[in-house]
């Protein structure tokens, strides 16, 4: 097989057995598939929270203004969701808040991905930057740790990672193989929970609304 | 490595800035916590009677309320208090001295590591000006006691490995004088030591006799620590702290087999180890998390944030990147650069094997690798933008860079004077403010009643009592007692003279009579406070946040 056909069939592997992909697709019934609301430079709340914070800093002069203002905070703001893309609890434990996007038993990908992802990086450095442009958009939605948002981001991640996979099979066969064997029950893991206890979190979201 | 007029004039400067930053408002702005007053008061007892709050003779573990507290940072607190009295100051001077002093350790260390002074000039800056230091060296805090002993050591230590006549003696002493101040100290050095000896084994072997001595000193010096980790104390401590004393409850078996999970699939994906080395990653990877270093913080625990910002400036980021840049590319040693990551690897783990997601306060040992980093950072970007030809875009790039840096200092000291205290002020998970105005307004009262009853919803009020009272530790120790001490919660203080120290629960209280109660509105609501039996003699205002406490008397 060619390397090529083993990256294609790496990746594409990694993206359906994902826990992203797998609950956006079964439960694609109860998701609503528009973009969340942008983030606004004049919402009230932001607006409020401003003025609340130059009322503390004492009589409004210029050094209140400059340290506390809408550009600079709404700024934050964004890096905030930009970074959000990183975390790993995000990642790799609890995943979307919203229970409908993730079943919290997982984050958006395996713990198993990490090494791979390491290691694809680092022999693909330049592929980093196309990583931290892709994190981007998800930036400007209000939503935190929105999944829908990051799927760009997260193919990314995966396509890293599928490198990763296919460069450590080359390397070394024995460390693959523990690491693949990880991701086999990680994967097991994920469909149990999935299956056993992810139906009564649903259950109860749904009794709620 | 040479001692030059130059690093003279770096300690200066850099030991100032550190000084300035950490003592500056240090015993008026934060209140004191009750680890503070704990700390302070059993200083106040060893001073004056030679034994514990609880009437142990110079211990080498304080009960306090049943935390444990490790003995240094008392003992240190005893001629301070002999000096200046029984007060918050006396208790932050140390922390803060001993904070100042540790960008100056990290400078040595960069110096021995990266050979280039400047680095070592900006990585010590880096930690004088670093908010997650800051925030654990001028509170009392034995944290941040121990990881200057800590840095101490840790330059010795190199200095031993790499220098030709480097002796092991002194940076053992340093270490177990670390190992006596903060528990997690007891995780962090064996696995700095262990990264020395992997990293550097070749130089280790090579000075085999020299260790010989250090081995028999290890020997002595480690017999009182192995005794106190038997302790029943200790016991406790590790228990009430860490993932390995959680037992977790049987009502989660019995939930996952409700779901529909068998024994074996229990056994298989939910089991205590699994979940417990799950636990352990996600606590890891969480102190790398962009949203902990750069963003928020422990939001969590209102003594370990900042609010609107993270542990670290948002420019340390760049200045992050290119460090780790300027680290790969640069010729330094494999061997140095290895050792500065793995002291980046093995730092977060003190804080991995508790029970909270993060914690700032025990992974303190992440600040100085990432200063050196930082430090790097700032000296290769000054490189590259000073090699750029176009001049516009070189001041541009400056200009840019250094507005963003020095607002976000300047808005940390606005969010550490204002927004934080406003928000972090009061409450068991906040600075706990209010206790000293609510002491001082007991006293107009005491002598009035047989029972003073008062709230420990917000934990801790004996020690404050006898801490701002400074009650007489001889008359203490025959009346204290530890109440509510579990396996898994700290307790409290039972009382003292007519003082009682529990839960009020209103419904039931407001029969007792001729009593007072002091305690939060929720606990003396005063729409229940009724005027057949009884009556608000006081509403107790802390600096400026709002009404606290509530002392009320019953007929």
């Amino acid at each position: 097989m060619s390397k090529a056909k083993l990256r294609i069939i790496l990746f594409f592997g990694l993206i359906i057995t994902s826990p992203w992909f797998i609950t956006l697709s079964v439960n694609s019934q109860m998701i609503n598939y528009t973009l969340p609301p942008r983030l606004i430079i004049s919402n009230q709340h932001f607006v409020d929270n401003i003025n609340t914070l130059r009322g503390e800093l004492g009589p409004t002069n210029m050094i209140s203004k400059l340290l506390v203002n809408k550009p600079v905070f709404f700024a934050k703001e964004v890096f905030q969701r930009y970074f959000e893309s990183f975390d790993p609890s995000f990642l790799f434990f609890k995943g979307d808040p919203e229970t409908t996007k993730s079943s919290h038993l997982a984050g958006a990908i395996y713990l198993s991905f990490l090494p791979f992802f390491l290691y694809g990086a680092y022999k693909n450095k330049p592929l980093i930057l196309l990583l931290i442009v892709l994190a981007v958009p998800a930036a400007f939605f209000a939503p935190h740790f929105e999944t829908l948002t990051r799927i760009p981001f997260l193919i990314g991640l995966t396509y890293l990672t599928a490198l990763g996979t296919q460069k450590a099979y080359e390397k070394d066969k024995r460390i693959f193989s523990i690491l693949v064997a990880f991701l086999f029950f990680e994967i097991l893991r994920f469909f149990h929970n999935y299956t056993v206890h992810y139906p009564w979190f649903l259950a109860e979201l749904l009794n709620k609304t | 490595m040479k001692f030059k007029a130059g690093d003279f004039l770096v300690i200066i400067l850099i030991f100032t800035l550190s000084a300035v930053i950490r003592f500056y408002k240090l015993d008026d702005f934060r209140c004191l916590n009750w680890d503070e007053a704990s700390f302070g008061y059993n200083a106040y007892s060893i001073l004056q009677t030679g034994k514990d709050e609880y009437g142990t003779s110079l211990p080498m573990e304080f009960k306090s309320v049943g935390d444990y507290k490790y003995p240094f940072y008392v003992y240190s607190l005893v001629p301070i208090i002999k000096l200046w009295g029984l007060s918050e100051f006396s208790v932050r001077f140390f922390p803060s001295l001993l904070g100042s002093i540790a960008p100056i350790f990290l400078y040595f260390i960069t110096r021995k590591l990266l050979q280039k002074r400047v680095i070592a000039f900006f990585s010590a800056l880096a930690l004088a000006i670093s908010p997650w230091h800051i925030q654990f060296t001028r509170a009392g805090t034995e944290g941040g006691i121990a990881y200057t002993i800590t840095l101490a050591g840790i330059y010795l230590l190199l200095k031993a490995v790499i220098e030709k006549r480097g002796s092991f003696v002194l940076p053992a002493i340093i270490f177990f004088l670390s190992l006596y101040t903060y528990f997690g100290e007891r995780v962090f050095i064996p696995l700095i030591l262990l990264t020395t000896v992997f990293v550097f084994k070749k130089e280790i072997i090579a000075k085999g006799r020299k260790l010989a001595k250090t081995a028999i000193l290890t020997l002595f010096l480690l017999v009182p620590i192995l005794l106190s980790v038997v302790s029943i104390g200790q016991g406790e401590k590790f228990a009430k702290t860490t993932i390995f004393g959680y037992r977790r409850p049987d009502e989660y078996v019995f939930e996952l087999k409700a779901q529909g999970d068998s024994n074996p699939t229990v056994n298989i994906f939910h089991s205590a180890t699994l979940e417990n080395g799950l636990s352990f990653i996600n606590h890891f990877l969480n102190h790398f998390s962009p949203d902990f270093l750069f963003v928020k913080g422990p939001t969590e625990d209102g003594r370990q944030y900042i609010w609107g910002m993270g542990m670290l400036y948002l420019t340390d980021i760049v200045l992050i990147i290119f460090g780790a840049a300027f680290l790969y590319k640069s010729k330094i040693s494999t061997k140095y650069k290895k050792f500065i990551l793995f002291w980046i690897l093995v730092s977060p783990i003190t804080s991995a094997i508790t029970r909270d997601p993060v914690h700032a306060r025990r992974a303190l040992a992440l600040t100085a690798p990432l200063s050196i980093i930082t430090g790097a950072g700032m000296y290769y970007l000054i490189l590259i933008i000073g090699k750029l030809k176009n001049s516009f875009i070189k001041i541009l790039l400056a200009s840019v860079f250094a507005a963003s840096f020095i607002y976000f200092v300047a808005f940390y000291f606005a969010s550490y004077y204002v927004f934080t205290s406003k928000r972090t002020a009061v409450g068991p998970s906040g600075w706990q403010c209010g206790y000293e105005e609510v002491v001082t307004a007991t006293q107009k009262y005491k002598g009035s009643f047989n029972k003073i009853i008062i709230d420990t919803s917000y934990q801790g009020p004996y020690i404050f009592y006898l801490f701002y009272e400074k009650y007489p530790p001889q008359k203490y120790q025959r009346q204290a007692r530890l109440l509510g001490n579990r396996s898994d919660t700290l307790g409290e203080g039972g009382g003292y003279d007519n003082y009682e120290f529990r839960a009020i629960y209103w419904p039931e209280d407001r029969y007792l009579t001729k009593t007072l109660f002091i305690g939060p509105p929720e606990r003396l609501p005063e729409k229940d406070i009724k005027s057949e039996e009884s009556q608000i003699l006081e509403k107790v205002y802390p600096y400026n946040n709002g009404f606290l406490f509530h002392i009320v008397e019953t007929f």
